[in-house]
């Protein structure tokens, strides 16, 4: 696999160091690596922070738009009774104005909590926040491939100790793998859940054709499941494909913030 | 009964003068200043019972006007308004006497709510 093939590129010219001045340690090996993970943390951050500045122009333009298209809308209920043959026609368009702002300011909203991600390395996530999240953000996707993107709340809170961008995007490539396989016309839903005591995020599908297994069946087999199914590994994961109706990713070993479940 | 004077702080031109006339509208008396200099200066002679204020402005930010403010005249009511503002904003502004915390773009039903409920001193 290309992973694979990366991850020896980049160790083998190591190897020797394993076995010499520093007695079989592998030291600077993880040095290497840790220092690679610093920058990639520094640049996550950084493109982070410069896109969640952004975030706040954009909801400053949209606030615009709101209050003058609220402003028209005062003008026009202050002439209500005056002649004006296009009152409604007018009313309605301020009206589609106000409904796309308030679409613009909650993408804008998630956006913004998303380009927050790499503020921390490891920070508590709430996997009730983090589904409604992602289902947002990923919804267009979804909508690309004519599949149904939902997600269903639960009353429990189950927060997880975790790298914030690397939980989202070992997520978000299971749902690309499954909604690149599902045929047009199908549904996924996403819910966390606590399942054998431990955390638990369950993607549900439900498909147009007889078939769910043999849709499984794809999906589990494509590249994209394969990379998420290693990335939830290295978060302390496992993906469970014994779901009647679809997946889950169980954490198994990833840290759970008691306190707050 | 006199209106409620308001003064809306913000470096946006065009929100807050749309913001000022929507106001106006609805009954309230309103002034706008674009920065938080200007503001103190308005402050002086126009006597506001309340001030709408914005968080991040170029020069002297909310924080600073919100202190300056009530070590001016401590009667004031301050509603914040930010498209900016963070949980650790939010409570700085409480400690520092804000009667209100308002997201942007707010409702403008929830503004004259939260501005009304500050000059009757229902907010503290």
């Amino acid at each position: 696999m290309a992973v694979d093939r990366v991850w020896r590129a980049s160790v083998e010219p190591l190897l020797g160091d394993l076995d010499g001045e520093q007695g079989g340690c592998p030291a600077p090996f993880f040095e290497r690596e840790q220092k690679m993970n610093q920058t990639t943390a520094r640049e996550l951050a950084f493109f982070g922070r410069i896109t969640a500045g952004f975030t706040h122009e954009i909801k400053n333009i949209l606030a615009i738009i709101k209050e003058s298209s609220g402003l028209m809308e005062d003008l026009l209920s202050l002439t209500k009774d005056e002649p004006f043959p296009h009152w409604e026609r007018f009313s309605h368009r301020v009206e589609v104005i106000k409904q796309q702002v308030q679409r613009g300011v909650e993408l804008a909203t998630h956006l913004n909590r998303f380009a927050h991600s790499p503020d921390e390395p490891v920070s508590p996530i709430d996997l009730n926040d983090l589904t409604d999240q992602l289902v947002r953000l990923s919804e267009r996707f979804a909508r690309l491939k004519e599949v149904g993107l939902t997600r269903s709340g639960s009353n429990a809170s189950i927060v997880l100790v975790t790298s914030p961008v690397a939980l989202q995007m070992t997520v978000f490539l299971l749902l690309e793998s499954c909604w690149n396989q599902m045929p047009a016309g199908s549904a996924m839903e996403l819910r966390a859940e606590w399942r054998e005591r431990h955390p638990c995020l369950l993607v549900r599908m439900t498909v147009p054709v007889d078939d769910l297994g043999a849709v499984k069946q794809h999906i589990a087999t494509s590249e994209g499941f394969t990379v998420a199914r290693q990335s939830a590994h290295e978060l302390g994961g496992q993906m469970l494909d014994d779901i009647p109706d679809g997946f889950a990713l169980l954490f198994t070993e990833t840290r759970v913030d008691q306190q707050a479940g | 009964m006199e209106p409620c004077k308001v003064l809306l702080v913000d470096d946006e031109v065009e929100f807050v003068l749309a913001l000022a006339e929507r106001l106006t509208i609805r009954g309230l008396h309103t002034q706008v200043a674009h920065n938080g200099e200007q503001a103190l200066f308005v402050l002086q002679d126009y006597a506001p019972d309340a001030v709408l204020l914005d968080l991040k402005m170029p020069g002297m930010d909310g924080l600073e006007v919100l202190r300056r403010v009530k070590k001016i005249n401590p009667q004031v009511k301050v509603v914040i308004l930010t498209g900016h503002g963070s949980e650790q904003d939010a409570e700085i502004a409480q400690r520092l006497g804000a009667s209100g915390y308002l997201q942007k773009p707010a409702d403008i039903g929830v503004i004259v709510d939260t501005i009304k409920r500050a000059c009757s001193g229902f907010a503290d």
